[in-house]
């Protein structure tokens, strides 16, 4: 079976999977995804360990120091597709909340078409997430395209993800839709400036822009090399400021990354 | 779904090497050649063959790309269109070694 006939299957299934179930999340920008995938793989044998840490900040108590630590151990199957595990620990916003484990995420990304090959490079995310508590979350399945230009020295990515809620406590019914955005500058390797965006607009058809996160601020991502070590150290910090109501003031992101052939 | 799988299988038969490509070969953890001249102004398929018994990275900063090559194998490298210029490309895992400059003319 070929690359092409795999991935239509998949498309095939996880299109079903998203429309049987039948649940979606509210319109939270979900801070434990404060990352914008690009569909460019480094290629087959590559191994990644990483960290991903966010905090919320607002004068509503209800709205702050919600907080996600993820720690991921990554490997590369092939040169299209790479397969990441993540263990994520969360603090809900609010005073009196504490630091918990809150479950464990799948992922794969498949690279479609080779970088440079035509106007936009082009891959797929798909995502499972388990969560500890299922008597008071919902486990969440992840799916949509990503999308990569260069516009000269700065390099556009977008990803579109449909997400759909699993499981017996799900709040919101219906496919939801979230976007996650980057346009980057590549100033040097260690130094690139970006801005940032992300938000969910809600379950489809049923949008409310009242109830919607939307997120967006500058960011820096780079990479170093290690000399004789093995590998590539990888940033990508950011602050973003809510764009609605219902979005947190601000939201500070780190991730630090270690790549390295395995 | 068909349309997906025609656009699939063209990008595949896109990526398949031409005698006209320009090709670098990887050996003992050095590029061959070192300096490649490449036409400016014009998009092109690079192609990269590793005959060393171990994996190299392919990578270029400046021309946005970072690329596994695998041992005995061949990857294509799509480019362009280049300024006139010189592009500095290097092996990732033997930087000390595996150098060399694409010139666009």
């Amino acid at each position: 079976m070929t690359l092409y006939q795999r991935t239509g299957k998949w498309i095939l299934g996880a299109g079903i999977a998203l429309c049987v179930t039948g649940q979606a999340l509210p319109a939270k920008a979900d801070i434990g995804e404060l990352y914008v995938y690009s569909p460019v793989l480094d290629g087959a044998g590559i191994a990644e360990v990483e960290y991903r840490g966010a905090r919320t900040f607002d004068s509503d108590p209800d709205k702050d120091n919600a907080q996600s630590q993820k720690l991921s151990l990554g490997y590369g199957i092939t040169g299209w597709w790479f397969v990441e595990a993540y263990g994520q620990f969360a603090r809900d916003p609010g005073p009196g909340n504490s630091t918990h484990f809150d479950g464990t995420e799948w992922e794969s990304i498949f690279q479609l078409t080779e970088p440079g090959e035509y106007w936009a490079n082009l891959g797929l995310i798909a995502e499972y997430e388990r969560v500890a508590n299922r008597k008071t979350d919902s486990d969440e399945l992840e799916f949509g395209p990503l999308l990569e230009h260069d516009f000269g020295p700065t390099t556009m990515d977008l990803n579109l993800v449909a997400v759909r809620q699993l499981g017996p406590a799900i709040s919101e019914r219906g496919v939801s839709l979230a976007y996650r955005w980057e346009t980057r500058w590549r100033l040097f390797p260690q130094f690139q400036p970006a801005i940032e965006a992300f938000g969910d607009f809600g379950p489809i058809g049923h949008f409310n822009p009242g109830a919607q996160q939307h997120l967006l601020g500058p960011g820096f991502a780079g990479k170093f090399h290690l000399g004789f070590i093995p590998g590539d150290l990888g940033y990508d910090v950011g602050y973003l400021f809510g764009l609605t109501p219902s979005s947190p003031s601000g939201t500070a992101k780190i991730i630090v990354e270690y790549e390295f052939p395995l | 779904m068909r349309t997906l799988l025609l656009a699939l299988t063209v990008s595949l038969l896109a990526s398949a090497a031409n005698a006209d490509d320009p090709q670098l070969v990887i050996k003992d953890h050095k590029f061959q050649p070192e300096r490649l001249e490449v036409p400016a102004g014009v998009k092109f398929k690079l192609m990269v063959r590793n005959n060393d018994p171990t994996a190299e990275e392919f990578e270029s900063f400046q021309l946005n790309r970072e690329k596994v090559v695998p041992p005995g194998k061949e990857i294509p490298v799509f480019l362009g269109p280049l300024d006139r210029g010189e592009y500095p490309f290097f092996g990732d895992f033997h930087q000390d070694t595996a150098k060399g400059v694409i010139v666009a003319k």
